[in-house]
């Protein structure tokens, strides 16, 4: 997502630090606060005066200092209210703070500009459009477009023709005969299926969006993976009360034990307790392992991309910058495969945890 | 947990610090949104098909593969009959040829025998009507001698023999010419 940026960036970086004399931005203070993140509005000029004023040395430090400072890292694999282009594109958005980025905003569609829950100052429900907001909206609009297609196709009774109708049947039977039936049973499977098959396919489709450069994976943050596995526990405890009842689902969480009544007596409660925080658990860290692999690996490819920034103005930037290009390539690579590989665990677990709510422990 | 601030166009902690872990209010909102309607839509307008033809197209496949299996048990089944009835065909056939030749060789011994019996019988025949041919030319001989010799003695003796004298001699000169040595 951030070549291009970065690249442009690397140009930015040593006029900010030749603006700000030998006052160069330091990690952790300077780019998780406004006036100091992007590299797009600090002058043109600065480098000339640059080279001339620092050595090598101080020059790779001034920008390993902008480029690996983990707010700057931070803010290619984050939510914002724009999103970011190439320089070269011409583009430019104005924060509301004044600062200039280069890419386009995401408008305000909902025309609300104070925050609806929060004070201006300590904002928690404002009501802005971001990014993965778009995105999210774009995935389910291109999904429901895709899959209303596929189902009028299948319903035809005609032979399946072509890559895209292939490759989508594929993957659904895939998901339903090694995922789905495996772990929750023929039987019950079918009432299922949707919420497995939308949970997959959306999870897929907000990690590969995040393998377009400028837009960022969704699925790396906790308020999206957390929703989702919110909505897998709702699934699973609804489904369990469902076929069990309230308290019968309750007590199923315990497993039999055949025990003294007295132990009995003491164990049960404390175990009814340790699996119920266990289930808790476990949809935290449905969330937590979508959100951490997302994250981590955005942000392993916006430092290898940044290296390039940081051989900026600097003679090694012509041995750095294949490496960094080859190596965000193989990284990409490997980020694209682990794409789908998320979101089939994430289905897969959600499976597992649905089958196990059909059944007493 | 950190509080959301518009900080510099991008959502960050109000405290300026970096949270990976920052959970934003917006962004759940608008996934529960997002995904709990995309949930709806696709279950009515995409899932139910697809999953109702999968389905369909899976009965149909293993439908096929049943009657394909029992077609194959009965093809087996009538190759099995059929060799079987081309092998009694075969000895059917030899038995057919067996007794046609034995028919032939009958038919041609009958026609032989009735041949052989048919050439005596004509040739019996043949000896009797020589036989019978020779005995009436010799008689027609003997009376043509007769009257002949009637005439001649006629003339000779001057004088007409009468009917019964005719008969007499023709039956001496039959007798004569019967006779062996006349």
């Amino acid at each position: 997502m951030n070549k291009d940026d970065e690249a442009v960036d690397a140009h930015a970086a040593p006029a900010e630090a030749a603006g700000g004399g030998l006052e160069l931005p330091r990690g952790g203070e300077g780019h998780g606060v406004a006036g100091e993140h992007d590299g797009h509005d600090h002058g043109a000029g600065g480098h000339a005066a640059h080279g001339e004023s620092l050595g090598m040395n101080d020059q790779l430090q001034a920008n390993m200092d902008h480029y690996l400072d983990i707010g700057h890292l931070m803010a290619h694999v984050q939510d914002a209210n724009f999103i970011e282009t190439p320089g070269f594109l011409g583009l430019e958005y104005t924060d509301d703070q004044g600062h200039v980025h280069s890419g386009f905003g995401i408008p305000n569609v909902f025309g609300v500009e104070q925050p609806v829950v929060g004070t201006p100052e300590a904002p928690v429900l404002t009501l802005r459009p971001t990014k993965f907001m778009a995105i999210e909206l774009v995935v389910a609009v291109l999904m429901f477009l895709v899959f209303c297609w596929l189902g009028r196709k299948i319903q035809s009774g005609q032979k399946p023709k072509g890559k895209v109708w292939n490759a989508l049947e594929a993957m659904i039977v895939f998901i339903r005969d090694e995922v789905a039936r495996p772990a929750i049973g023929k039987k019950d499977t079918d009432r299922f299926l949707p919420f497995i098959l939308t949970t997959f396919f959306f999870v897929l489709g907000l990690n590969l969006f995040g393998m377009i450069p400028g837009f960022g994976s969704a699925t790396g943050t906790m308020a999206v993976t957390g929703v989702l596995a919110l909505f897998v526990f709702g699934v699973v405890v609804g489904s369990g009360v469902k076929k069990m009842g309230f308290v019968q689902f309750l007590k199923a969480q315990v497993p039999t034990m055949d025990l003294p009544p007295m132990l009995k007596m003491v164990l049960v409660p404390l175990i009814f307790v340790i699996e119920i925080f266990g289930m808790l658990v476990k949809h935290f860290v449905l969330a937590v392992r979508l959100f951490a692999n997302m994250f981590a690996g955005h942000l392993v490819l916006a430092i290898f991309v940044a290296f390039i920034g940081v051989a900026g103005g600097t003679a090694i930037v012509y041995a750095v910058a294949p490496i960094a290009v080859l190596g965000s390539v193989a990284f990409s690579a490997l980020e694209l495969f682990v794409a789908f590989l998320q979101a089939y665990i994430f289905a897969f677990l959600a499976s597992l945890f649905i089958g196990s709510a059909q059944h007493a422990h | 947990m950190s509080i959301l601030t518009l900080n510099n166009g991008l959502l960050l902690a109000s405290d300026g610090s970096v949270n990976p872990l920052y959970v934003s209010a917006d962004l759940a909102l608008w996934t529960l949104i997002i995904f709990g309607g995309l949930l709806f839509l696709l279950g009515k307008f995409a899932w139910k098909p697809i999953i109702e033809g999968l389905n369909a197209r899976e009965q149909c496949i293993s439908d096929k593969i049943d009657a394909a299996d029992k077609a194959e048990q009965q093809a087996r089944t009538n190759l099995k009959q059929y060799e079987e009835k081309l092998a009694g065909a075969h000895d059917e056939a030899a038995a057919v040829m067996a007794e046609a030749k034995a028919d032939a060789n009958s038919a041609k011994e009958k026609i032989v025998a009735e041949a052989n019996e048919e050439a005596i019988r004509t040739r019996q025949r043949a000896l009797g009507d020589i036989e019978t041919a020779k005995s009436e030319a010799v008689r027609e001989l003997a009376e043509s001698s007769v009257d002949t010799a009637v005439g001649l003695a006629s003339s000779i003796v001057g004088r007409a023999l009468s009917k019964d004298d005719h008969a007499k001699l023709i039956a001496e000169s039959v007798e004569r010419f019967s006779s062996p040595g006349a």
